[in-house]
C-alpha cells in the first residue's frame, strides 16, 4: 500500500516542480556543507596522522629553552653532557642532536636570512627518513661530509633573484658551501627556504661547540614510549636541576592535535547544521502551503475513504522525499566540494598527503539525517492535513 | 417488514456560534430501505446538505443516532468512519470533486487504494466501471480535459469503485445542462436497478418527477415536513 501512497505523493510533487526543487535546494545546501566539511576535516586528520606516522612513534623530542615554549632559532638549551645523559638512559637506541638558527645567506651579492638546520651527518639517513624532507635532485650527505649543503625547494626557484642550482656555491654565515642536493617541495615557506648542513660546519659558523638546540631520542623497538618518556623526564629534570626544557612524544602531540581537530570539526559541522535547520524550516513551510492549497483535495480523499493515517502518510512521504533527495544531491555535491578542496590544498602544499576518503558512514549518515529532518519538518503540516474536517475541507475553495 | 439500510433516530445538528445556536437539523427520524431511491428536497439553506453529510458519515450528529446497515455510525471513531465511508458509501458531488492531477482511471482507482485493493484488481474494476459510464475512450484524460457531463460520469464510476450499498449524491445535476443531467439520472436509475440504494439531494423538482419509483423527504428549516 505504501507504494501507492508514494505514487500519489510523487504525483503531488511533480505538480509543483519549481517549488519542490527550491525546497530541495535548501536541504542540498545544508547537507553539502556538512558532508564536505566533515570529509575535509577527516582529510586533515589523515594528513596529520600520516605526517606523524612518517616521523615515527618511537621518537621523543627534547628541546632546551625557557619553560614557556619551544626554543627560538639560535637558542641552545641542551649541553653536550645532556646528550650523553640521553644516550646512556635506559632503552635509548640513538640520539640525534640538532641545531638550528637563522643565518645570513649570500648568493650573487643578494643576502637573505633563512633557517639553517644542522645535524651529525652520521645520522642523516635516520633523520631524513623521519622528516617530510626528501632529496629530489642531487644527493644526500655522506658520513663525515663537510662544506656541502642541501637546499629547500624555494631556493632553487624564486627565493633569490637568481636561481640556486646543484653545484652552485652559496655563502652561509660568510663561509662558502657547495649545493649537493635540492629538496622536493613541502608547501610551507619555512621548510622550503631552509638549508641543511653538517653539525660540524654549523659549529664553525654559528653554533656553540658544546651546546645544541634539541635532540631526537629514538628508543629501542618494543619499548613503551609513554612510560619511557615519563621516566626520562623525571630523571632528566633531577639531572638538569631545572624544568627549562620540553619533552614530547609524537603520540602525545598527535593526540593533542587530533583533539583540537575534533573540536574544530564539531564546530564547523555545527555551523553547517544551522544551514540544514534553515532547509528543514523551508520544508515545513512548503508543506504547510501545500496543505492549504490541497485542502479541498484532502476533503475529497477523506470523502472517498482516506483515513487520517493515510492522509498523514502521503504528506510525510512528500516531506521525506525532500529530505532524501536533498540528502543524496547534497552528499554528491559535498563529495565534489571535498575533492575540489583536496586538489586545491595539494596544489598549494604538494608534500601534504591530504587524503579524502569517501566515508560511507558520513554519506549514509548525512542522507539518513536529512531524511529524518524532512520527516520531522513534515509532521506538523501532515498532522494538520490529516485532522481536517472533511465537510469543511470539501467546502474550501 | 424490510430492514432499513439507513436509519436516523431523532437526529439534531446544532452549530454553536458563541452567543447564538444555529439549528441546522431538528429532530429528524427517517428510515431508508435497501434499493430505494430517496430524494431530499428543500430550499438552499434548509439543512438538506447538512443532513446528507451526516447520512454519508462525513459529519457527526449533535444529538441522536444514525445507523448504517445496523451499525451506529454516530459513535464511531474518525478512522472507522472513514473506513465505512470508503466501503459502504459512494459520493457524487455537484462540482464533481475529481482530483485534477489524476486521470479518469486514477480517479476511479483512488477509493480502492484506500481499501487496500491490489493494483491489478483496481485497474480491472476501474476500467469496467468507466466502460459502464461510456468513458472507455477517456481513461487517460485528466478531468480538465473532460466535459462537465464526462466528469460527472467519472464521479459516478468512482462512487461505485468499492461496490458500496449506498450512493449519496448532492445536487448531482446542478452544474449540468438538462440533457446531460438527464443522462446522469438515467445512470442512477440503472444503478438502482442493480440493487443500490440512492439518496439524492436536489432542489430540482423536475428531476424528481422524471424518476418513476421514489421516496421524497422535504426539508423546511431543518425539519422534515
Amino acid at each position: 500500500m505504501l507504494r501507492e501512497y508514494i505514487l500519489i505523493a510523487l504525483n503531488n510533487l511533480k505538480r509543483r516542480k519549481l517549488r519542490s526543487w527550491l525546497t530541495v535546494i535548501g536541504i542540498v545546501i545544508g547537507i553539502s556543507a556538512i558532508v564536505s566539511l566533515t570529509l575535509i576535516a577527516q582529510g586533515t586528520e589523515n594528513a596529520v596522522n600520516a605526517a606523524f606516522e612518517e616521523f615515527g612513534t618511537d621518537v621523543i623530542l627534547v628541546q632546551g629553552g625557557t619553560a614557556f615554549g619551544p626554543p627560538t632559532p639560535g637558542e641552545y638549551g641542551l649541553k653536550n653532557r645532556d646528550i650523553n645523559f640521553f644516550e646512556s638512559f635506559g632503552e635509548t637506541d640513538i640520539v640525534i642532536p640538532y641545531v638550528y638558527d637563522t643565518q645570513e645567506v649570500e648568493y650573487k651579492s643578494e643576502k637573505k636570512y633563512p633557517i639553517v638546520y644542522a645535524i651529525d651527518t652520521e645520522f642523516w639517513a635516520e633523520f631524513l627518513g623521519r622528516s617530510n624532507f626528501e632529496v629530489e635532485r642531487g644527493r644526500n650527505f655522506q658520513d663525515g661530509e663537510t662544506g656541502s649543503v642541501i637546499i629547500g625547494w624555494k631556493l632553487n626557484h624564486d627565493y633569490f633573484e637568481k636561481k640556486i642550482d646543484l653545484k652552485s656555491r652559496i655563502k652561509v654565515g660568510g663561509k662558502t658551501f657547495k649545493v649537493i642536493g635540492i629538496y622536493e617541495r613541502i608547501g610551507n615557506d619555512a621548510d622550503d627556504t631552509s638549508i641543511a648542513m653538517s653539525i660540524d660546519d654549523a659549529r664553525k659558523i654559528f653554533a656553540p661547540a658544546n651546546k645544541v638546540t634539541g635532540a631526537q631520542i629514538i628508543v629501542k623497538e618494543g619499548v613503551d614510549i609513554e612510560k619511557f618518556a615519563e621516566e626520562l623526564e623525571e630523571d632528566y629534570e633531577d639531572y638538569r636541576g631545572d624544568k627549562n626544557f620540553i619533552l614530547s612524544t609524537s603520540t602525545a602531540i598527535l593526540e593533542q592535535i587530533n583533539n583540537i581537530l575534533g573540536i574544530i570539526q564539531y564546530v564547523i559541522v555545527g555551523i553547517a547544521g544551522i544551514a540544514l535547520i534553515v532547509g528543514a524550516v523551508g520544508i515545513a513551510n512548503t508543506m504547510y502551503m501545500s496543505v492549504l492549497e490541497r485542502t479541498k483535495e484532502i476533503g475529497i480523499m477523506k470523502s472517498i475513504g482516506a483515513t487520517n493515517k493515510a492522509i498523514m502518510t502521503i504528506f510525510l512521504i512528500e516531506s521525506a522525499f525532500f529530505g532524501v533527495v536533498g540528502g543524496i544531491i547534497g552528499s554528491i555535491i559535498g563529495i565534489l566540494m571535498a575533492l575540489g578542496a583536496k586538489y586545491a590544498i595539494e596544489a598549494f602544499s604538494p608534500g601534504l598527503p591530504f587524503l579524502i576518503l569517501i566515508d560511507p558512514y558520513v554519506v549514509g549518515g548525512a542522507i539518513l539525517f536529512s531524511a529524518i529532518a524532512g520527516i520531522l519538518s513534515g509532521i506538523l503540516p501532515a498532522r494538520a492535513a490529516s485532522k481536517l474536517n472533511p465537510v469543511d475541507a470539501l467546502r474550501y475553495e | 417488514m424490510t430492514n432499513p439500510i439507513i436509519s436516523l433516530k431523532k437526529v439534531w445538528k446544532i452549530y454553536d456560534m458563541g452567543d447564538s445556536k444555529i439549528y441546522a437539523n431538528r429532530n429528524i427520524s427517517l428510515d431508508i430501505n435497501k434499493n430505494e431511491i430517496v430524494f431530499i428536497v428543500g430550499k438552499s439553506g434548509s439543512g438538506k446538505s447538512t443532513l446528507l453529510n451526516m447520512i454519508g458519515s462525513l459529519d457527526y450528529p449533535s444529538r441522536g443516532k444514525i445507523f448504517l446497515d445496523g451499525i451506529n455510525i454516530s459513535s464511531l471513531t474518525e478512522s472507522d468512519l472513514a473506513q465505512i465511508r470508503g466501503s459502504k458509501i459512494g459520493f457524487v458531488f455537484q462540482s464533481f470533486n475529481l482530483i485534477n492531477s489524476m486521470t479518469a482511471l486514477e480517479n476511479v482507482m483512488l477509493p480502492m487504494t484506500f481499501q487496500e485493493i491490489p493494483v491489478e484488481e483496481k485497474i480491472k474494476r476501474a476500467k469496467k466501471l468507466l466502460n459502464k459510464v461510456d468513458l472507455n475512450h477517456r481513461l487517460n484524460n485528466l478531468p480538465t480535459e473532460l466535459s462537465g457531463g464526462e466528469r460527472q460520469r467519472v464521479a459516478v464510476a468512482r462512487s461505485l469503485a468499492n461496490n458500496p450499498e449506498v450512493i449519496i449524491a448532492d445536487e448531482p445535476t446542478g452544474n449540468l445542462d438538462t440533457k446531460t443531467g438527464k443522462m446522469i439520472m438515467n445512470l442512477f436509475n440503472e444503478i438502482n436497478k442493480e440493487g443500490k440504494t440512492i439518496i439524492i439531494v436536489t432542489h430540482d423538482l423536475d428531476l424528481v418527477k422524471r424518476t418513476s419509483e421514489h421516496k421524497i423527504y422535504k426539508i423546511v428549516d431543518g425539519e422534515i415536513n
